[in-house]
């Protein structure tokens, strides 16, 4: 990989997609029309898997194929190729990722993008646990068919990893030292403006605005985290999030306020800091260290944790908790 | 039917879009297929965005422009975020030396540091840069939580 230790002009441009702010930052020698064509390509990127992936408009290829889902389809490659690796990731986490959750999603009145408001807080969702979903079993073909499977899914942060991955493949052939942020999500790749590294803060879920609770240097990586800092409600006198469980249908994560994993491919860094999520505090740090994933994580108390895998990534840690 | 002079000047002033408007749509198509193309030769199909190719595909329909607010609070959001990466940079870029920081948890303190503040230690003698110290952190060019969603 190439290492850019001589300073460099740094490019920074922010859009909105996929209802957040994505934020591209390139280190490069280039002239701006050639930074903006990288830019105009990530947009593209994003643009497409919006428009084919997002629940919330009822056009995209995923809503139509949600309203028939026990049927073939052939909805455009990018959807298609998201729903294959939901399906992946499904496997590999056994199930604490599953993308079957959109009706529990619905029933918690989370049921218009966030843009458009909170949900609504009269919805009364049903106060007990919902029976384990049955084993999930899409069907694929090569000329990009699917048959989900009996349930409508959501593609939540799945769509915006697989956006992440797609855009730095998009530019890597013009840039090697860039990093993309999308809501939270960031992939970066080669040494930063400073040549050691890019630092990506870790939200203080607890408090979003102020300073971070951990800085990590990543060069070739991607990071990603599960909050429940922003998408989270009253209903009822209850507190909800969108962060569900799929075995009861209900959220998850007790003991958690936010889970962060780098991984070096976004969309499974995304499917791995929603399933260390769900399996809550107690359990979260031997199966992290069990399946070599590195993870930090900020328990409902504020507390600051980081397993083995992340140390290594690890520059800063608050002190105070 | 005679055009009066007022009727052929308008027209005359219309035949130059005539002729452009469709030409430059018919450019624009003509690129995006070219870009599209060169995308999807250059890249693996699991790496890169997929681009569909198959026959029997239905067509895609065309799909509205995200119905994202364009409220004022949207745009400011925009600048807002864009300019703290920016200052971030500015700060790391300015800094001479960066003193490598604690990693170790240690017990917990009284109180919280001030959002944003720079506080330096009594026993450090100023300097004009702020160095990363127990409670405050290095600038960072990126911060990853919460999904930062344009309300």
């Amino acid at each position: 990989m190439h290492s850019d230790r001589s300073p460099t002009s740094l490019f920074v441009s922010t859009f909105t997609a996929m209802a957040t702010s994505v934020i591209v930052s390139i280190c490069s020698a280039a002239g701006a029309t050639r930074l903006e064509e990288s830019v105009k390509k990530i947009k593209d990127v994003f643009q497409a898997v919006e428009e084919s992936c997002s629940r919330f408009d009822g056009l995209s290829d995923l809503s139509r194929l949600n309203q028939t889902p026990e049927i073939w389809h052939n909805p455009s490659a990018p959807c298609f190729y998201a729903i294959r690796e939901a399906y992946s990731a499904y496997q590999a986490t056994r199930g604490l990722f599953d993308p079957r959750i959109l009706s529990d999603l619905i029933a918690l009145g989370y049921k218009e993008s966030w843009t458009e408001g909170i949900p609504d807080p009269r919805c009364a969702p049903p106060l007990a646990d919902r029976v384990p979903l049955e084993e999930w079993k899409p069907e694929f073909t090569e000329n990009n068919g699917v048959r989900p499977g009996g349930r409508p899914i959501d593609l939540g942060g799945i769509g915006k990893g697989l956006a992440l991955k797609w855009s730095a493949k998009a530019i890597s052939a013009s840039t090697s030292n860039f990093l993309i942020e999308a809501g939270g999500d960031c992939i970066c790749s080669g040494t930063g403006p400073e040549g050691n590294g890019w630092d990506v803060g870790v939200q203080n879920p607890h408090q979003p605005e102020g300073d971070p609770v951990m800085v990590l240097r990543l060069s070739n990586h991607a990071v990603c985290t599960s909050s429940i800092a922003v998408r989270s409600w009253w209903q009822n006198g209850a507190l909800r999030h969108h962060l569900i469980d799929p075995a009861t249908g209900k959220p998850g994560g007790p003991g958690l306020a936010a889970v962060t994993v780098v991984s070096s491919d976004p969309a499974r860094a995304e499917v791995w800091s929603k399933a260390l999520f769900i399996l809550g505090e107690t359990k979260l740090i031997e199966f992290s260290e069990s399946e070599g994933i590195a993870a930090a994580w900020i328990t409902d108390r504020g507390q600051v944790v980081s397993n083995s895998f992340m140390d290594e990534y690890v520059t800063w840690k608050s002190l105070v908790q | 039917m005679a055009l009066s002079k007022e009727q052929q000047t308008k027209l005359r002033k219309l035949m130059p879009l005539v002729v452009l408007y469709p030409l430059s749509t018919g450019i624009g198509i003509i690129s995006t297929l070219y870009v599209a193309g060169e995308i999807n030769h250059s890249y693996p199909a699991s790496e890169a965005l997929p681009v569909t190719t198959t026959q029997n595909q239905p067509a895609n329909s065309t799909t509205p422009s995200p119905s994202i607010s364009n409220s004022q609070k949207q745009l400011e959001m925009e600048k807002i975020n864009a300019l703290k990466s920016q200052i971030a940079l500015l700060k790391v870029q300015l800094q001479a030396l960066l003193a490598e920081s604690s990693s170790v948890a240690g017990p917990n303190q009284q109180g919280t540091p001030p959002s944003g503040a720079v506080a330096p230690s009594s026993s450090q003698a100023p300097t004009t840069t702020p160095r990363p110290t127990a409670t405050t952190p290095p600038p960072t060019h990126a911060t990853t939580g919460a999904s930062r969603a344009l309300r």
